[in-house]
């Protein structure tokens, strides 16, 4: 701008007041300095190449993004700065209304979880009880496989082939009643389990069980205190009938201890329900097979 | 041209991106665009004069803001920010304003 020699200069700048000097300076002497030198060297602006823009431009695009970040965090801040004292003080007390409100279903939801565990607890130990129960019955009704110690019996027909000496189905019937009265809990002949609704019957020379025939030898496993099952059943007036006439034919029989028996389950179309109760009474429910 | 090409495409950046900037480094940014709107301005009106150079252009931008920020920093430690972020807005805006008022020279040769 002005063209005067350095001391002249600096005695002008201390004479200015504070603002006329930031007036006078407000283009950066820098400019004025590289452009009296280039002056200086004859090195005219024209020769400024290309490249040398970069900079220029990339300082002038961190420029445009220092503006549009700053208008951003300023239009992003402005909702809390602008608010009122009262405003805010309403917005933290909805808050803390919301918070307590949460709080509040919070506990809500823990009392609801901590019954509900407790209902779980019960069924769950319900539950048991009735598996363990249901089980029993299972192994009871023949509605299961069951396994554990007993005692085996073998009758056969009588070597001598008379039609007297056939083992019969009342001959096996007063076998199975007599182990039934000696305590047996499960019995099975031939592999085919005894429940409430077997019947052994005869058709022709063979015996049929669970509508399956068998044949001799008949092979009778059943479940039970092995100490005193044999006892029991001699002594039963089923097992004296029986044994007096397995003795009177002549057919073989033993009965021996026996340990791990597995007896199977009965066939599955006889464990069809054919009709039940509940335990209060007062609904029935019939069930066709 | 080409610079004020560069402009749009930071100010597009900056809206697309909306980068966060750190709670601590923000009661500097207005002072860091303030000073850097000063540099730009000196530069354009050094355009106009026909005396622009790049390098000096880049260098004043970034020591300007780089001060700025710094100086109101300073101030903060010792207390005295809101003071001193006034007195750089007041000597920053009195530059812009004379620079402004040549600029205006220049284009409307008034």
């Amino acid at each position: 701008m002005s063209q005067l020699s350095d001391p002249e200069r600096a005695a002008q700048l201390r004479a200015v007041p504070l603002l006329d000097l930031i007036t006078r300076q407000s283009l950066d002497e820098d400019y004025q300095h590289v452009a009296e030198r280039r002056a200086q060297r004859d090195v005219g602006p024209a020769s400024r190449g290309r490249a040398r823009t970069v900079p220029t431009v990339a300082a002038v695009l961190v420029f445009g993004l220092l503006v549009a970040v700053a208008a951003v965090q300023t239009s992003r801040n402005s909702s809390v700065e602008h608010a009122s004292r009262e405003q805010l003080i309403e917005r933290i007390d909805a808050r803390h209304a919301t918070v307590a409100r949460l709080q509040q279903e919070i506990s809500d939801l823990r009392a609801t979880t901590t019954e509900q565990e407790a209902r779980y607890g019960d069924l769950g130990r319900s539950l048991s009880a009735v598996t363990a129960t249901r089980r029993n019955l299972a192994a009871r009704t023949g509605w299961g496989q069951v396994s554990g110690d007993g005692v085996r019996a073998r009758v056969e027909d009588a070597p001598s082939g008379s039609s007297d000496g056939q083992v019969r189905d009342s001959d096996l019937a007063g076998l199975v009643n007599g182990l039934w009265q000696a305590g047996a809990t499960a019995i099975a002949i031939n592999g085919q389990r005894i429940t409430t609704l077997s019947s052994l019957r005869n058709s022709g020379t063979v015996v049929r069980i669970n509508e399956v025939s068998l044949s001799s030898p008949y092979t009778v496993l059943a479940l039970g205190d092995t100490d005193t099952l044999q006892a029991k059943f001699v002594q039963s007036t089923s097992g004296v009938r029986f044994e007096n006439l397995t003795r009177t034919f002549g057919m073989p029989y033993t009965m021996d201890n026996a340990q791990d028996l597995t007896l199977p389950a009965a066939p599955a179309w006889m464990m069809a329900l054919r009709h039940t109760s509940t335990d209060h009474g007062a609904m029935k429910e019939k069930e066709t097979p | 041209m080409i610079a004020a090409l560069g402009l749009v495409v930071g100010i597009v950046l900056g809206l697309i991106f909306r980068p966060d900037v750190p709670t601590g480094l923000e009661p500097y940014l207005p002072i860091a665009v303030v000073a850097a709107l000063d540099a730009v301005f000196g530069a354009l009106r050094a355009f106009l004069d026909g005396i622009f150079d790049d390098k000096v252009f880049v260098v004043s931008f970034v020591s300007n803001v780089v001060i700025a920020a710094g100086i109101v920093w300073m101030g903060d430690k010792l207390g005295v920010g809101g003071q001193l972020s006034t007195g750089v807005i007041v000597v920053l805006g009195i530059r812009i304003f004379s620079n402004v008022a040549a600029i205006r020279r220049h284009i409307f040769h008034a």
